[in-house]
């Protein structure tokens, strides 16, 4: 029976069994859309496919995930990490995974490239996301940049935005966070109920990076069930820079403290990435850099190679294979910035990485 | 912490867990005030002490006036105490301003600092429940409470502290003396409340204040129309923001079995100005009633006196809502209304002739009238939005077409139930479509992000 307040109030009020029926009917109809979704949407990823997770705030994380498992059933090999990786100076038929390709002679290599994925990132990618990533063959790329400074570190001493706060774990005492606790407890949240990064995938993919309310707002008159084309973001092929090096945009040398591998937050979280692709039995070869080492000072260059050394004698240490692409000839005019390639970069990191004894020799374990 | 937000949920499901626990000992009442302490203290642990205060001033009077020959004098003590610290911290920045712009009016160059905005949220909420305590008290139509903790849980049940219902103690303090005894109803009754409030908060009004927020932040870009559908949208955006909170409030306590008071009833089918402040904030409305509006006099005191206890009582109201001029412009539209209301009513012609459609339109005007100067940041820029209803051209509002659904639909629904038709409503069938639909828009539409709830700032 109903309160005496309740029954005046004009909320709508369900009985158990109701509750029940409408809990079931939202989960039916919420499942339906979520499942069917991957069928509906026409996807059909072409040559040197890499997905349009660009823009920080709205990382269409459940469109990576559809892109891993294609990638999985079409390549050998899945290429993963940041933009350097993706390509941002570069069109998708000049990037890494592309230039591999056409060293090995075939497609084997997919670009699982992802902006301003860092190393937190990778391991919040692989822990959230990483479903397709069991019995894979995986280049990990470990990329310095995010470990030149305290604050590129996740724990400067003032609040700085970094990229992918949902990826990062959300409890870490070392981490100074910009996002309060509420919505650090939301993208914990959005791990748990995939339906959330999938209505992000909607948001991105038909609604201007919108929350549909929002999108309704600025769109008054349009019905927002028509835009929903069922089509999905087209390839990135436009570069994302100028094609010009970093001494042509005039930067400046750096002179950055470089983290030690073993205090590192973002390289702790890089091994525990490690870790968890060996668990998913993933074949896992790491690529440390690329990185430009000709935008630093004597001195920070110093660090930044004492610091490279360290970290490849933790991967000896646990047997991991790896290739240091700061070994290869990179000339200084093929770096676009701190770490970005222009095409010969790429072409030299490719030809260098195929090259490599320990490449080879894990390529040729590969079934 | 707000309801709609994930650190409420694993704070309210720690403070279920822990009262179902304790609930059989004598514990119970002692983890709801350390519950409500931490969910208070949360936003700042500053307010804690400020609340413990006048908890037990309000304590010490109430048993002082029960067992005191000196029942006024301890009277005194604790309304004082409870308008100074409402004064000190929510009007001490208005007086100040006040008094320098005067001071300047007259020609004199003195200046006195301004202190800082000291507002802690909730203040003026828990201060009237304290209040109303007091007179009752003194009145002898509540007994003092003996339990302390019991009293300091009433005085500060989280559900309510933030923003109301302004609860009474004889309607609070029996329900806390036991244990309430656990049903399934209350569960599902309160799921049912908070998920109402939830979708009313984030669907609707959140939804209309990304229109609201737009026009009335930039007034002067507006032209007449969208000025008056931002004043028309914020009248259901506010409605939708405090019912819902207020709903997901009731809710949460029905879960732990307790009975808050009902706050809204439908208010723009009111057909009157008088019946809608019996349908708006009830709460707050029936604490001016017993503890201003009748004290001053009523309406017993000629039609005259009537008047003026009205007009006093609604610039008070108006006042409590925030310490500016707006909100006493606010105030004194409502008195001015309802006076005039009150005069036509009592015309044959008014009471007999007007459709009862037409009632409603008319104090709905009313009321957004009022709205316009109770959302404007300022007194200008409220006098701009109004003149510029009426002299800008009426040129396309771009509202959306999902707001008209939205505000339609609720009128609708409101209607249905208020009607003889409410017993559709109450299908089994159709709560469960409008409850699915309720969520399903949740899960999908919902806003990115979340507006602070309006009236956290009273």
């Amino acid at each position: 029976m109903k309160s005496s307040s309740t029954s005046a109030s004009n909320a709508l009020i369900l009985s158990g069994r109701e509750w029940i029926i409408a809990i079931v009917l939202t989960a039916l109809v919420t499942g339906t859309i979520y499942f069917g979704w991957g069928s509906w949407e026409r996807y059909n990823p072409g040559p040197d496919h890499r997905e349009t997770c660009w823009a920080e705030l709205q990382s269409d994380y459940w469109a990576y995930m559809r892109w891993m498992k294609t990638a999985k059933e079409r390549y050998d090999i899945l290429l993963l990490g940041d933009s350097v990786v993706w390509g941002q100076e570069v069109p998708n038929d000049e990037t890494i995974s592309h230039f591999i390709n056409e060293e090995l002679g075939s497609p084997r290599v997919a670009n699982m490239g992802n902006d301003g994925l860092h190393l937190a990132g990778i391991h919040g990618a692989v822990q959230h996301y990483g479903d397709h990533l069991g019995d894979t063959n995986i280049i990990l790329q470990c990329s310095p940049l995010w470990m030149t400074s305290p604050k590129r570190d996740l724990r400067g001493e003032k609040k700085a935005r970094y990229h992918h706060p949902r990826l990062i774990p959300q409890f870490d005492s070392r981490i100074n966070y910009y996002h309060d606790l509420n919505t650090r407890l939301g993208y914990l949240s959005e791990h748990s109920f995939r339906v959330f990064p999938f209505v992000r995938h909607l948001m991105a993919n038909y609604f201007d990076n919108k929350s549909i309310s929002s999108w309704m707002m600025d769109h008054p008159y349009k019905n927002p069930f028509s835009e929903v084309t069922f089509q999905a973001a087209s390839v990135m092929a436009e570069s994302q820079g100028k094609g010009l090096d970093w001494a042509t945009k005039g930067m400046k040398e750096s002179n950055e403290p470089f983290i030690d591998p073993e205090t590192s937050i973002q390289f702790g979280l890089y091994l525990d990435a490690l870790d968890l692709l060996e668990k998913k039995n993933a074949n896992v070869f790491v690529m440390i850099g690329p990185y430009n080492q000709y935008y630093h000072s004597a001195e920070s260059r110093e660090k930044l190679f004492e610091m490279i050394g360290k970290m490849k004698a933790i991967f000896d240490k646990r047997g991991i294979p790896y290739y240091d692409t700061f070994t290869a000839e990179i000339l200084s005019d093929t770096f676009a910035d701190s770490c970005h390639l222009l095409p010969d970069g790429h072409k030299v990191v490719a030809r260098e990485l195929v090259m490599d004894a320990g490449f080879q020799s894990w390529l040729g374990n590969i079934k | 912490m707000p309801f709609n937000s994930w650190l409420f949920s694993i704070f309210f499901m720690l403070t279920a867990a822990g009262f179902f626990a304790l609930k059989r000992t004598k514990f119970w009442q002692a983890w709801l005030l350390l519950a409500s302490y931490v969910f208070y203290g949360w936003l700042n642990p500053l307010y804690v002490p400020m609340i413990l205060w006048t908890t037990a001033l309000n304590y010490l009077a109430g048993r002082k006036i029960e067992s005191s020959p000196h029942k006024n004098a301890w009277l005194t003590v604790a309304l004082v105490n409870n308008l100074l610290i409402l004064g000190v911290f929510k009007y001490a920045v208005f007086a100040v301003e006040n008094m320098n712009t005067f001071f300047g009016a007259v020609g004199m160059s003195y200046t006195l600092p301004v202190p800082g905005q000291l507002l802690p949220i909730g203040l003026s909420f828990y201060t009237f429940i304290a209040t109303g305590y007091i007179i009752d008290c003194w009145r002898g139509t509540v007994p003092a409470e003996k339990n302390f903790i019991r009293f300091a849980a009433f005085v500060s049940f989280f559900p309510y502290l933030l923003a109301g219902p302004i609860e009474r103690a004889k309607n609070m303090l029996p329900q806390l003396k036991n244990a309430p005894a656990f049903k399934s109803d209350q569960l599902t009754e309160g799921l049912s409340l908070f998920v109402t409030g939830l979708f009313k908060k984030i669907a609707l009004a959140d939804f209309l204040a990304l229109y609201v927020n737009r026009v009335y932040g930039e007034p002067a870009e507006a032209g007449g129309l969208v000025l008056l559908m931002a004043t028309y949208a914020f009248a259901w955006q506010i409605y939708f923001d405090f019912s819902g909170y207020t709903d997901m409030a009731r809710g949460c306590a029905r879960m732990l079995g307790f009975e808050l008071m009902l706050n809204f009833k439908n208010p723009y089918l009111a057909e009157s100005l008088g019946e809608f402040w019996g349908r708006w904030h009830i709460s707050l409305s029936s604490w001016f009633r017993d503890y201003l509006y009748i004290p001053l006099g009523g309406n017993r005191k000629g039609r005259i006196g009537t008047y003026r206890n009205m007009i006093i009582t609604m610039l008070v109201a108006g006042l409590w809502h925030g310490a500016a001029w707006n909100f006493v412009i606010w105030g004194g539209i409502h008195a001015l209304g309802r006076s005039i209301m009150k005069e036509l009513e009592n015309t044959r012609f008014y009471a007999e002739r007007i459709p009862k459609f037409m009632k409603q339109m008319l104090v709905f005007h009313i009321v957004c009238l009022a709205w316009i100067f109770f959302r404007a940041e300022t007194f200008g820029k409220a006098i701009e939005i109004l003149t510029g209803i009426f002299t800008r051209p009426w040129n396309d509002p771009a509202f959306p077409i999902a707001g008209f659904i939205f505000i339609l639909s609720v009128w609708a629904y409101q209607f249905i139930f208020e009607s003889r038709l409410k017993r559709a409503l109450e299908l089994s069938y159709m709560k469960i479509a409008l409850m699915t639909l309720m969520l399903l828009y949740m899960i999908f539409f919902r806003t990115a992000g979340y507006e602070i709830f309006l009236y956290f700032r009273f």
